[in-house]
């Protein structure tokens, strides 16, 4: 069993997300208040200006894993017009591994940048 | 490190309750899912699409329900259990497509499982289990052995029990039992009833560490019974208890009534478990302490005792051998002789008590282990083929990626289903048969009642489950793995002939079959003939239409020659009245009854063969026409003669094999015989006749030296007649010679002996022929076991080489067509394919014999006038198994003979 998501191979997402940064988003998402599944992919798109167009479904395994960390919670609510909805809301570890990760994520960034602007500059 | 505890343990919670909840939760991300596209739908709608195409688009967007959920459910935790499951669906799956091969492969290990664990239930209970009581493992018997005085196993008596117990330091507590012969009724009550009691000393229960589970023991130093004092207490079964009594509390401190005696209390009663010293005792005594069988040398009785923690059995024997020597000088009277010639012997009471069965045990259990082998072998070798047929399969499966895990995943699932199943098949049978006791009675082995399909037998016959599963996987991925490994996959190869080492693997299981099977049969033969033998011996009596049983006077009231012999006399003429008996006739002890005892007296006569040693002979009391009822051939003489005439040396009847010892011929009448033991109005005797010999207790081992002393039983004869040994015996047992077929004496005996005494107990209700069945029940349940075993053997192993020799041939279609397209006749082909069962029987003829050779030495002690190595059963087993191997490997060699070549051709 891989910890990595599993990034959908059809041809609907425009670009592949890095594997391990779907995690990042979803954290970074429901930080800024809970959510159920289908806002948080409509979040994470208007987030990205777009540019990231995850396959909406991938959500659900990631919440899964996630929640076995203990990053998040969720619970059945109501929404709006009166359906219920399974929200989800991170948690205190979940904002410290959000903290985390955010550091992993530019120290690689920066680093991956590094590597690749010495290739262009060579 | 708290937290990360915390949250691990969290993890573990939410495993297990996803586990438990999971259908709850795939139901809730269904739901969930569903909203998502709903909402999606809306909002699509809302932005101006068709509904169909807002469906299509949210459902574009999602990326397939089917496949999120499938991730959904690897991510969160239980994966491995349902890819289990699915392996197992799988396997299940590709089981029933093959079910020529699945069935036979699932018959035989439920055969395999079934037999190993029902013969290891009885040997743990039997023969590895501790006995029943706190730190069994230091109980030991105390006996001693003389064998220079013909006393090969001598007991214990009152007189050497307690100088071992005053002197000897080895042991924590001894104690002395035991069994009173006669038995004991009890006499309470409407219906007399004959029960087994125990003599056992006050420390006989705290040596064992076992209490009563109502009331108590008398405690040692509450006083000492001797003569004359009245009745010792009891303890008695729980059965007896229950049975007799329905379990009444409040007969603990009352007295119930013994053999019409005083009325002895009852102090408890035992626990329902407990059958020592044998399953049906129903009454223990306290044994009177009577200095006057202070006769050290009465040694019949039986020492138990408990060593001291780290004591060995060795160190005790070798106290007591030490202290013996000063056993004249504690007890002066003793016969010094006796105590210069005996040993002491000190026996774990385990072994003791299984000494007899140990060896038909360790037989069924050595033939329970090769009937396993025999399974493995013939499941492998169906393994096999099946794993060759399955190569392209495989071939396939790895060209797309499975891996080699994946593989063995496959396979153990595969071999593991299949030996489960058959596990569950064969042990379930396995577990009715024990808890059936395999039908037998409790008294035909002992520590039966302990026999129980416990937690041992389970986790044993899962163990067998799943090593045999191990196994065929194993097998079938080793060949796979080679197979695939040459052949680099082998999608083409239909006519590759599989590697010539597997080939060799193939008729080297057949060939453990055959040999191992061929072992079976060897035993099955020898013991077969071994009791053919035993029904053989003739009994020296006639069975048939002939009834017998025992009766017993309720002691008081019986005191008198004429109330006994006025009994027995009146059973007899009333019975003799009744329709359909010929004869009634009595005697004291009759042949074939095992565990009885015998007087035993030692003789002085004149005569050849008379040496310094005096012969023994066993004595009975027979009614003079006990040898006609029972056709016992009258050799020389007459049964007593007239016994109203006086005679200073009164006539005795001897068998024929004490007539040889006496005097070395049957040509005796008239000599005279002395039994010095007697007193001397008894002492002399002339022998009047001799008779044929019958058997002692066993069939098996016939004692033939037989003293037979007359006992009337008319009434009221003159007091001056002759009767033997002065008096009539509290118990006889009577034969009724029908005078036709199937009359029914029993009843009439019942009623007759009601009417007469309703307080006599009658037991042992038989026919001579059941009697005579009964002196080889353990012989033929032996005989019956090597059979079934051989039986079950043959049929595998026959199956196996089938199964192997039909797979070569149709493995081997192509080249057959081919040699038959190139000039080979049918009868050429059908001798090449039985060349190859000849080489599979030769092996496994040639190692079974050497097998069996290695074990003739233990079969030795089980057999009766056979030899473990008889060449004719040895031949003829060899020739049942291999005519039986050759058929087997036959039907295919046709087969193959009557190919059509064309066809054959074509099966590439």
């Amino acid at each position: 069993m891989s910890d990595n998501p599993k990034t959908p191979s059809s041809g609907d997402a425009p670009r592949e997300l890095l594997p391990g940064t779907l995690d990042l988003l979803v954290l970074k998402a429901l930080s800024h208040g809970d959510m159920h599944g289908w806002g948080l992919a409509h979040r994470i798109e208007e987030m990205s200006e777009g540019a990231l167009a995850i396959s909406q479904g991938s959500l659900y395994p990631a919440l899964q894993r996630l929640k076995r960390k203990g990053w998040v919670k969720s619970e059945w609510r109501k929404t709006e017009n009166n359906r219920r909805a399974r929200y989800y809301q991170v948690t205190p570890d979940g904002i410290r591994q959000l903290g985390l990760e955010r550091e992993n994520w530019r120290w690689s960034f920066k680093a991956v940048n590094r590597v690749l602007a010495w290739e262009e500059g060579g | 490190m708290g937290a990360r505890l915390r949250r691990a343990l969290a993890d573990v919670v939410e495993r297990i309750r996803s586990l438990v909840d999971r259908d709850r939760e795939s139901r809730e991300l269904a739901e969930e899912m569903r909203f998502h596209l709903d909402q999606e739908i809306r909002r699509n709608v809302a932005d101006g699409m068709s509904e169909q195409e807002a469906r299509r688009a949210a459902h574009r967007a999602f990326g397939g329900v089917e496949r999120w959920t499938e991730a959904w459910r690897e991510s969160r935790g239980v994966a491995p259990l349902e890819r289990l499951a699915r392996d197992v669906r799988l396997s299940a799956r590709r089981l029933l497509r093959e079910l020529s091969l699945s069935i036979p492969a699932l018959l035989t290990l439920a055969v395999g499982t079934g037999t190993t664990t029902a013969v290891f239930a009885l040997v743990h209970a039997i023969l590895i289990q501790p006995l029943p009581y706190p730190d069994a493992g230091r109980l030991v018997e105390m006996a001693h052995t003389a064998p220079a005085m013909g006393a090969p196993v001598a007991g214990q008596s009152p007189g050497t029990h307690a100088y071992y117990r005053e002197h000897a330091e080895s042991f924590e507590e001894v104690a002395l039992y035991f069994e009173n012969a006669e038995g004991v009724s009890v006499t309470d009550g409407d219906a007399p009833e004959r029960i087994r009691a125990a003599m056992v000393s006050p420390s006989f229960f705290p040596t064992l560490g076992v209490s009563p589970v109502l009331g108590r023991w008398h405690a040692e130093g509450e006083g000492v019974w001797e003569p004359g004092d009245p009745p010792t207490p009891i303890v008695i079964s729980h059965d007896l208890w229950v049975r007799r009594y329905g379990a009444d509390p409040a007969l603990v401190g009352d007295a119930i009534e013994l053999n019409q005696g005083t009325p002895r209390t009852v102090l408890g009663v035992m626990p329902a478990d407990f059958d020592f010293p044998h399953p049906d005792t129903d009454v223990w005594y306290v044994m009177e302490d009577r200095p006057a069988l202070g006769a050290v040398s009465d040694l019949f009785q039986t020492g138990v005792a408990r060593l001291k923690p780290g004591v060995t059995t060795d160190e005790a024997r070798a106290e007591l051998a030490r202290l013996l020597p000063g056993l004249p000088d504690a007890y002066p009277d003793v016969n010094t002789e006796l105590v210069a010639n005996m040993a002491p012997t000190v026996t774990p009471l385990r072994d003791q008590m299984v000494a007899d069965v140990r060896r038909p045990l360790q037989l069924l259990a050595l033939s329970a282990f090769f009937v396993l082998v025999i399974t493995l072998a013939n499941v492998g070798g169906l393994f096999l083929v099946r794993a060759e047929r399955r190569r392209r399969e495989i071939a396939t499966a790895r060209a797309l990626g499975a891996g080699s895990r994946d593989l063995a995943r496959r396979f153990l699932s595969e071999g593991l289903l299949l030996s489960t199943l058959g596990g569950i098949v064969g042990v379930a049978v396995a577990a009715i048969a024990v808890d059936a006791r395999f039908g037998l009675d409790p008294t035909e082995l002992p520590r039966l009642q302990e026999l129980r399909f416990g937690p041992t037998t389970a986790v044993f016959s899962l163990a067998v489950s799943l090593m045999a599963g191990l196994f065929v996987a194993a097998l079938s991925l080793l060949r796979v793995r080679g197979s695939l490994a040459r052949g680099g996959g082998g999608v083409a190869g239909g006519r590759a002939i599989g590697g010539r080492g597997w080939g060799r693997a193939h008729r080297g299981l057949a060939g453990v079959q055959v040999a191992l099977s061929l072992v079976l049969m060897v035993i099955a033969t020898t013991m077969g003939r071994s009791l053919q033998r035993a029904l053989a011996v003739d009994p020296g009596f006639d069975p048939s239409d002939r009834v017998t049983f025992h009766l017993q006077t309720p002691g008081s009231g019986y005191d008198g020659y004429a109330d006994a012999a006025g009994l027995y006399g009146d059973v007899r003429r009333r019975l003799l009245a009744s329709p359909g008996v010929a004869e009634v006739e009595a005697t004291w002890r009759l042949p074939l009854t095992a565990g009885v005892d015998y007087m035993r007296e030692n003789l002085e006569g004149e005569g050849p063969a008379w040496t310094g040693q005096s012969p023994r002979a066993d004595v009975t009391l027979v009614t003079p026409g006990y040898f006609d009822a029972m056709a016992i051939p009258l050799l020389e003489g007459v049964a007593f003669g007239d016994l109203r005439v006086p005679a200073p040396e009164p006539p005795v009847v001897i068998s024929a094999g004490l007539a040889r010892a006496l005097y070395g011929s049957v040509d005796v009448v008239g000599r005279s015989l002395r039994t010095p033991g007697r007193p001397a109005r008894y002492a002399d005797y002339t022998i009047a006749g001799v008779v044929g010999d019958t058997p002692g207790d066993r069939l098996t081992e016939t004692f033939d030296r037989m003293l037979y002393v007359p006992v009337l039983l008319d009434a009221g004869v003159d007091p001056g007649v002759y009767t033997g040994y002065g008096y009539v015996p509290t118990d006889l047992t009577m034969v009724v010679h029908l005078g036709s077929t199937g009359a029914d004496v029993v009843s009439s005996a019942r009623e007759i002996v009601r009417s007469i005494d309703p307080k006599v107990p009658m037991t042992a209700v038989r026919t001579l022929e059941q009697m005579l069945a009964d002196a080889t029940a353990h012989m033929r349940l032996v005989a019956l076991l090597s059979v079934l075993a051989a039986a079950s053997a043959l049929g595998l192993g026959v199956t196996g080489v089938y199964g192997i020799v039909a797979y070569s041939v149709s493995r081997r279609t192509a080249e057959i067509g081919l040699r038959m397209a190139l000039g080979s006749t049918g009868p050429e082909v059908e001798r090449l394919v039985l060349g190859q069962t000849a080489r599979i029987a030769a092996l496994g003829i040639v190692g079974g014999l050497l097998a069996a050779r290695a074990l003739a030495s233990g079969l030795r002690a089980h057999l009766f006038e056979v030899s473990a190595t008889d060449p004719a059963l040895w031949i003829l087993s060899t020739v049942v198994l291999a005519g039986v191997v050759v058929v087997a490997g036959w039907l295919p060699a046709r087969r193959a003979g009557r190919l059509d070549v064309v066809e054959a051709l074509r099966t590439e």
